[in-house]
C-alpha cells in the first residue's frame, strides 16, 4: 500500500496566535522545540495524543491542524 | 553543508557519545598492539583496561557535564523515543550479524574446517569490536534520523 503524507498548518496557526514561538508551543504541548521544527517541516508524523494536544492548544478541531494526503 | 548553530542538545550528546567511543576504542586497541608478547602481556593488559575505564569515566563526565552546563537537563519526548527505537533495532541487527559470524567461525574452527584459529582473548576482542560497531551504528542512525527526519 502506498504511504500517504500527513501535512499540517502548525506554522500558520502559530502566527495566527500572536506569533507564538516554536519554543512556546513546544513547552505548551510537552515536547522539544526540535520536534515542533520536524513537525512543521513534515519530517515527523506525531502520535494521536500529541496531535490532539496541539489542536487543543490552538483551540481548533484536529482536522484544521493536520490533513492526510493519500499517495497516488 | 552541516550547520552547527541549529544542532540540538540531543544531537550534540549523540555526537559526543560517538566521539568518546572512537577515542576509547583507538586508545585501547593502539595500547593493545604495543603490548609485549608473553607473560608480561597479562599484567600490561590489566593496566591498560584500568586506564581505559578511568579515561572513559573522566571523558564521559567531562563531555556530558559540559553539555549539561551549556544546554541544561535533557528531557526525551515521543520523537526521541521513536528515533531511539529505530536506532536500537539497527544496532541490534548489526550486533546479531557480527555474533552470528563469530559463532559460525568458532563452529567451523571446532569442526576443523576453518583455516583460522581464534584464541579466547581474540574472541573477546572481536566481541568488544562488535559492541563498539553496534554502538557506532546506533549513534550514526540517530544522527541521520534527527537531521533527515524520523
Amino acid at each position: 500500500m502506498a504511504k500517504g503524507l500527513i501535512e499540517n498548518r502548525i506554522r500558520r496557526l502559530r502566527f495566527e496566535h500572536g506569533e507564538m514561538t516554536q519554543a512556546a508551543l513546544a513547552e505548551a504541548v510537552g515536547v522539544s522545540r526540535q520536534t515542533i521544527l520536524a513537525l512543521e517541516a513534515n519530517r515527523y508524523s506525531p502520535s494521536l495524543e500529541l496531535a490532539f494536544r496541539i489542536a487543543a492548544r490552538f483551540q481548533v478541531p484536529l482536522e484544521q491542524v493536520f490533513q492526510y494526503r493519500q499517495a497516488g | 553543508m552541516i550547520g552547527f548553530s541549529n544542532t540540538s542538545h540531543r544531537e550534540w550528546q549523540i555526537a559526543a557519545t560517538l566521539a568518546l567511543d572512537l577515542m576509547i576504542a583507538s586508545f585501547y586497541f593502539s595500547g593493545l598492539m604495543s603490548l609485549p608478547a608473553g607473560l608480561a602481556a597479562g599484567a600490561g593488559l590489566g593496566l591498560l583496561i584500568v586506564k581505559v575505564v578511568v579515561l572513559a569515566v573522566m571523558g564521559a563526565a567531562l563531555l556530558f557535564g559540559l553539555l549539561r552546563w551549556r544546554f541544561g537537563a535533557l528531557v526525551a519526548d515521543e520523537r526521541d523515543h521513536h528515533i531511539d527505537a529505530k536506532a536500537n533495532g539497527i544496532a541490534y541487527g548489526a550486533l546479531s550479524f557480527c555474533i552470528v559470524l563469530l559463532a559460525g567461525q568458532l563452529g567451523l574452527d571446532a569442526l576443523g574446517l576453518s583455516p583460522w584459529h581464534l584464541s579466547p582473548l581474540l574472541c573477546a576482542h572481536l566481541l568488544l569490536m562488535a559492541l563498539l560497531l553496534a554502538s557506532g551504528c546506533k549513534a550514526l542512525v540517530q544522527l541521520y534520523l534527527y537531521r533527515r527526519g524520523g
